[in-house]
Order: structure tokens, then sequence, then C-alpha cells
């Protein structure tokens, strides 16, 4: 209890102390409008289904199809394993809490368009308008607007687990219940055949790795070189 | 199994499981750990390993390294994962703090790179909070013991990857003084292990108490429960006599005769605390916390050296590192480990550049080789701090303000080490890197601000620090609570105040220093007379 008390305290401090400035920004009631309630977890499942397409909009920006895949040829699972995986699992550490502020962030950045000069929702923009609106966002230019954190969060966000998932060998990720981490055989292009990476070390790899390091020479303790230890 | 034990020790890690192995032989000791204990009851040669802590490294990536998620399988149990909020002008928005989960904690998970505290650091331990006995000196043996037990050595030259050779010659080129990092492994095949979000080294090679301390207190007789979640100690006329955890969902207590540890990490030890109760004497617990914010540094260079690779896909290597100096030629509170994978080998410091679109999708395609260095700020001018109990704690860490903007000693430290860093990429032929120091101010402090916000911050310590009074420690030169006999704490949180390193030999020490305390002065056996002499012998 003791815990729940201390947190809501400081979420609640905090939170004071992020509308007033946002007041100062002249923008409070649209921004309670936007994200007051989703900033203290009243999401509908709309707005979940929203916050998705989003996602999965500004993702297709960040990582276009060009010769190689991108982001919309592995439509949808991607998506829903960036948001719902990389975003909550890995990023956020499970926490229902921080998803749901991220959420939040993803249904407000959508709507936040119609009052910054675009008239749309981010989801109804031409792709060229989406590029400029997320990019503007990303670099911190509605900060004047009083959506500044928001927006920021949600677009970097957006770009850093867009790349991160795509590169981490999506859909080709996770490894096989097996002491090697053995890759499916796939016509699937993923991140790691763009890169050209070669990829887990195999049995063989590593018998000719252990054969040439097994028993290396080695220096010991620390080097006490460093002045400053 | 009897219920009851001379010491229960809550946690297996670094600190925990080393202290184990110091006093097992000197009384009955319990030894919980809320994670598996991999390999248990299989030979574990270094280098050569038990199958199944082989498969478990493998399979530490992103699949399992989820917490119930739905491609975990239900085994993504080796992270305790808490949010911590970091930008206090974003309230919704928290990072993750990823605490290890298994027997042997965080030295049996992440690559062992042994560095050892500045000089600095201890005499600030007495500055912070009056502790006494905790100088350079006091510590000396204790790392040089665990340096013996951990088997830490550096890597000849012929034997370090491209990139961090390069580094290195560039680096002395311009009169920057490089220091080879120690390393606690042992039959190394430098390096084949395939990062994709975690970083165990598959290869067995890593030394941890897991390895070392824990079986040598299984042999001289301690009982080991893994899966063993502690929920509290309990507290009998002020004095603690017993441990409460829940194995397999049976909750359990087993009684302690003459001591409690608890080892469960600067976040997880002020939890248990709290559930404990101890909060409620002294309010110290779970605050003065201190953590490293830390930077992955990306950088292209178009031409690897002779042989054609950097290394950059196979995992990496901290063989060198280096501290950026101020105009006085002391050091800035930032340690830069040199590193040749791991920019380049995780999607993790690929997502971070800083372009999106068809042009960061090109750069990717043509340069898959890269380069890079990690920082670590080492001194932030906060403190965080850490609340709630077992079943859910959080963590304030405020690096950026209620405007924000970044703390001041973050952001001008790592100006400075990205400044360092970049003159050295820039000397081995790079043609840009991320973050770059050339953006214009206001650009390059966002970029900085955006990285430490959403990273976390990593080598948490301090939350029930050491000290000479109760008016600002949990726990007196010793590591002994002020305010409950018999309870001892075991791990970083005990650090008085921030290091300048990987804490990962800090709270090694520590525990060996608690051992020879637990063995002469609660145990009442005759302590090893550890020194210096010997222990260089």
């Amino acid at each position: 209890m003791m815990r729940d008390a201390l947190a809501e305290l400081d979420k609640v401090v905090s939170r004071r102390v992020f509308f007033d400035r946002i007041f100062k920004a002249g923008a409070l009631v649209a921004a309670m409008d936007v994200i007051g309630p989703k900033a203290f977890g009243a999401l509908t499942a709309a707005d979940k289904a929203t916050a998705l397409a989003v996602y999965s909009a500004c993702c297709k920006l960040v990582i276009p199809v060009d010769q190689d895949p991108g982001w919309a040829t592995f439509e949808p699972g991607i998506s829903d394993y960036g948001l719902n995986v990389f975003v909550g699992q890995v990023a956020l550490g499970g926490s229902q809490q921080a998803l749901d502020g991220f959420i939040g962030a993803l249904v407000a950045f959508n709507q936040a368009p119609r009052t910054l000069g675009y008239n749309d929702l981010f989801l109804n923009m031409a792709p060229d308008a989406q590029l400029q609106y997320f990019t503007t966002s990303l670099t911190g230019g509605f900060e004047a607007d009083g959506y500044g954190d928001v927006l920021v969060v949600a677009a970097f966000f957006c770009m850093f687990t867009a790349k991160a998932t795509f590169f981490s060998n999506y859909p080709r990720h996770l490894a096989q219940d097996t002491e090697f981490q053995v890759l499916q055989p796939s016509s699937v292009k993923t991140g790691w055949d763009i890169m050209g990476w070669k990829g887990p070390v195999g049995p063989e790899e590593e018998k000719a790795l252990r054969a040439k390091y097994y028993d290396a020479p080695v220096i010991p303790g620390i080097d006490f070189s460093n002045p400053w230890i | 199994m009897p219920d009851t034990y001379d010491v229960i020790i809550c946690g297996a890690g670094a600190g925990g499981g080393y202290l184990a192995g110091e006093i097992a032989a000197n009384g009955t000791v319990l030894l919980l750990d809320a994670g598996p204990h991999i390999g248990a009851g299989e030979a574990m040669a270094p280098g050569i390993g038990s199958p199944s802590r082989r498969k478990f490294s493998t399979q530490i990536n992103l699949g399992k390294y989820i917490p119930d998620s739905k491609t975990s399988g239900g085994q993504g149990n080796a992270f305790f994962a808490y949010p911590i909020y970091m930008d206090q002008s974003n309230p919704v928005f928290s990072a993750v703090q990823r605490e290890p989960r298994v027997v042997g904690g965080g030295t049996f998970l992440n690559v062992g790179a042994w560095v050892r505290p500045r000089t600095v650091d201890f005499d600030g331990f007495a500055e912070e909070t009056g502790v006494k006995g905790w100088s350079k000196q006091d510590f000396e043996p204790f790392f040089q013991q665990c340096e013996k037990t951990q088997f830490v050595h550096r890597t000849p030259r012929e034997n370090w990857n491209p990139g961090s050779i390069a580094y290195e010659k560039a680096a002395n080129r311009l009169g920057i003084k490089m220091y080879e990092t120690s390393t606690n492994k042992f039959h190394c095949i430098f390096c084949g292990h395939r990062l994709d979000a975690g970083m165990p080294c598959k290869y067995d090679s890593l030394m941890g108490t897991a390895q070392t301390q824990i079986p040598k207190a299984i042999a001289a007789g301690a009982t080991v429960l893994d899966n063993a979640t502690v929920v509290k100690v309990e507290i009998t006329n002020n004095k603690a006599t017993g441990v409460t955890y829940v194995r397999n969902g049976v909750t359990t207590t087993a009684t302690a005769r003459k001591l409690v540890v608890v080892a469960a990490g600067a976040i997880g030890t002020p939890a248990i605390l709290f559930s404990s109760g101890v909060w409620d004497k002294n309010k110290n617990v779970g605050q003065y916390l201190r953590a490293h914010p830390g930077i992955a540094m990306d950088a292209l260079v178009p031409e690897p050296p002779a042989g054609g690779r950097w290394n950059t896909d196979r995992g990496y290597q901290w063989n060198c590192y280096h501290y950026p100096l101020d105009e006085k030629g002391q050091p800035v509170d930032v340690i830069i480990h040199a590193s040749a994978g791991f920019p380049a080998a995780t999607p993790w410091v690929a997502a971070q550049v800083g372009f999106f679109g068809q042009a960061y999708k090109d750069l990717m395609r043509r340069y898959p080789q890269r380069v890079g260095a990690f920082h670590f700020q080492l001194k932030p001018s906060i403190y965080g701090r850490v609340m709630g109990g077992v079943e859910k704690p959080i963590i304030n860490y405020p690096v950026a303000t209620v405007d924000g903007v970044l703390e001041p000693k973050i952001l001008s430290d790592f100006t400075a080490s990205i400044r360092t860093s970049a003159r050295i990429f820039k000397e081995m032929g790079a043609i840009d890197m991320y973050p770059n120091p050339n953006l214009s101010t206001a650009l390059f402090n966002q970029t900085i601000t955006q990285l430490v916000t959403t990273a976390g911050a990593l080598h948490p310590q301090g939350t029930c620090r050491a000290g000479a009074s109760r008016t600002n420690s949990v726990v007196d030169t010793n590591c002994m609570s002020f305010d409950v006999d018999n309870l001892m704490c075991c791990d970083a949180s005990v650090i008085p105040n921030h290091i300048s390193s990987n804490p990962n030999s800090m709270i090694m020490a520590i525990g060996a220093r608690a051992g020879a305390f637990v063995r002469s002065s609660i145990l009442n056996t005759p302590s090893k007379n550890i020194s210096t002499d010997e222990v260089a012998q």
C-alpha cells in the first residue's frame, strides 16, 4: 500500500507540473482533451486499434519497401509484434501502465494534426503529409504548441523500435530450442540478410574457433598503468 | 531439508553468491534466488560448460528474454523488469530497468568486463556518508582475492578484435592514453556469440559466482534453492530471525539463527526491506539511488583494417577503455569502452542511428560493418529513489527535469566524451558517427536526452548505502543494519556513493569483505587473514 501511495503521489505531483508546463504553452484545454484521459489509463479497444494503426503507419515511414522488403512487407504481424512485444515487453518491461501511456501518446499523435494546421487525422493524411508531420514531431517542432513531449515520445519510439525490430532479424528473430540458434530456412529476406550479417555461429565454426583459441595465452591481472585506479 | 540455518542469504548474484562461497564452510547456509539454477548438478568446466547452460545462454535472445509475453512461452523469467521514470517532463512514459533473475545474477549473464573503481571513488565514500573502513587500501586485498578467484586477466593484442586495435592506435596517435580492459573469462573463443538483445557468453567462458563461489558453497554443504522468491525478512523484537519465500507456489519461512543477508541488488534489496518493514525504521531505505546513464556511439568507417572485417557481426569484445580528460588533464566522469561489435551487432544500436526512411535503409546496406564505443556517465549530480515492495517496485531516476532538460553534468560529461571519441573515430577515417558532436547544439542535446531517457540507467547502486550513521545511511561499515539486529545487506545497494566503473568488481569485493566479517564476528570462526602478498602468490 505504501508503494501505491508513493507512486500515486509522485505521479500526481509530476503530472501537475507537466500540465502546468502545457498550460504555459497555451494549449491546456486541447491537451487535456487529447491526452488527459489516456494518461490516466482510460483506454478503449478503439484506442488500442487506432494506436496499432498509427504505429504501423509510422513504421512504414521508417522502414520503406524498396528493392528489399520493408515494414509493409511483413505486415500485419510485425506491427503487432513491434508494439505489443518489442515496445511493451522489451522496451517498457511489461509495464501495462507504461504501455498505456505510449498508446495514449499514439492516439494523441493521430488526433493532434487537427489542431496543428493539418486539419485531419494522421491516419487520413497523404503519405507525404504524414512524413512531414512525423519529421516535425520527431525534431520537437511542435514544442511551442504544447504537444512537444507527447509527440516526440510517440515519434521517437516508433522510429527506434521499428528499426530495432526490423534489424533484429524479424521474422526469424527467435532462437529455436537448441544449443545453437538455428534459423529456419525461409525465402523471406530479413534485416540481417540486407546487412549481410553471417548470423549465429554453427557447430562447425564453433569447433574451429575452439581449436584456435582454446588455452590461448592471457595476461594475468588488471592493467595497473591506469593511474586513476 | 532443514528449516533452520546459521545464515540465510537472499540473492545469489555477485554479492550474495560470493559471500556464500566465503562462509559456507564455517556454518550452515541457505542461499535463495528467485531465478533458475542453470546447470545445477552438472560439471561446469569453464570454456566447456554444461549443456543446459550453453542452451540457456543461446536462448537468451529476444524471445525468452521477454517476461510473460505471448512469444516467450512462459519461460521469460531470466530478468526482473522494473519501470524506471527518468523524464519528469513526461510522466506518462517510463523506460525499463532490467535486472538478472538467475542464480549467479549479473555475473551469469553479462559479458565480463572487469574494471576497478577509481581512487577518487573511495575518497568519495567517506565524504558522502562518513563511512569508515572503505578506503582503497581497505579494499585492495579483497579486489585481489576476487581477481584471483574469477580468473581476471587481459587478452594479448593478437586476439583483440580489429576495431579495438584500430581505436587504440588512433587514440595513441592523438596522445590519448588507453588502458587494457580486464575480463573474468576462461577459455574464451574470442568471440563467437551472436547478440540479439541479451549479452550472455554462450561459450561458458564467463567466470561468475555461479561458476566459482556457489559451487564452492555447495561443496561445503550450503543449500541452494532456486526459483525461490523472497517475500520478506522476518523481524521479531527488532531482530532478523528468518526469511519467508515462495517456491513452486508454496510459501515457506526458514529460520536464521545468526544472520539474514539481503543481497538482491540495488533494486531488489530495498524492495525486500520495504516489504519487511525496515523502511518504517529507517527512511533512507531506497533513497540515494545512483546509476550510470549509458550511450552507445556508432561510427561509419569505410575502410576496415587488413583482413577486411571489423568482426562487428559476431558479438563484441571490450578490449580497451579510456577516460576523456578535462583541460587540467583530469578524467571527466565518463568511461569509454572501445568496441567493434556492440554498435553494429545489436539492433538496439543500429536503431539509434538518427536517420529513418530510405536514407536509413540505404545506410544500413552500405555500411553493414561499423565500429563504435560505449559511454557510461559515472556520476550524475542527482539522486534517484526506489519505491515499493517486492511485488512491484518502481524507480525514479529523474535525469531530465520537468522542463525536459537533461541534468547539466550528464550532458556536459557526455558532450566531452563524445567529442573525444569523435576525434578518435575521425582519426580512424570515419565519415560520420552517431551521436555526432558536429550537430547544432540544440539538436545534439536533444539527441543525448532522448537516448538517455529511453535507454534507462545501468549499474544501480547506493539504495541501502553504508555510512557512519543511520541518519544518512542504512547499514554500517560492515554492511550490518543500523536498525535491525542480525540483518546485513551485501550487494550494490550498500555502495556509499557512485563508483566510476562497471560495478561487478566492487560488488564481489564487498562480498569478499563481508565474508571475512561474517566468519570472524558472526560465525565466530577464525577469519582467514587475506594479505596482499598471499593473494598475489
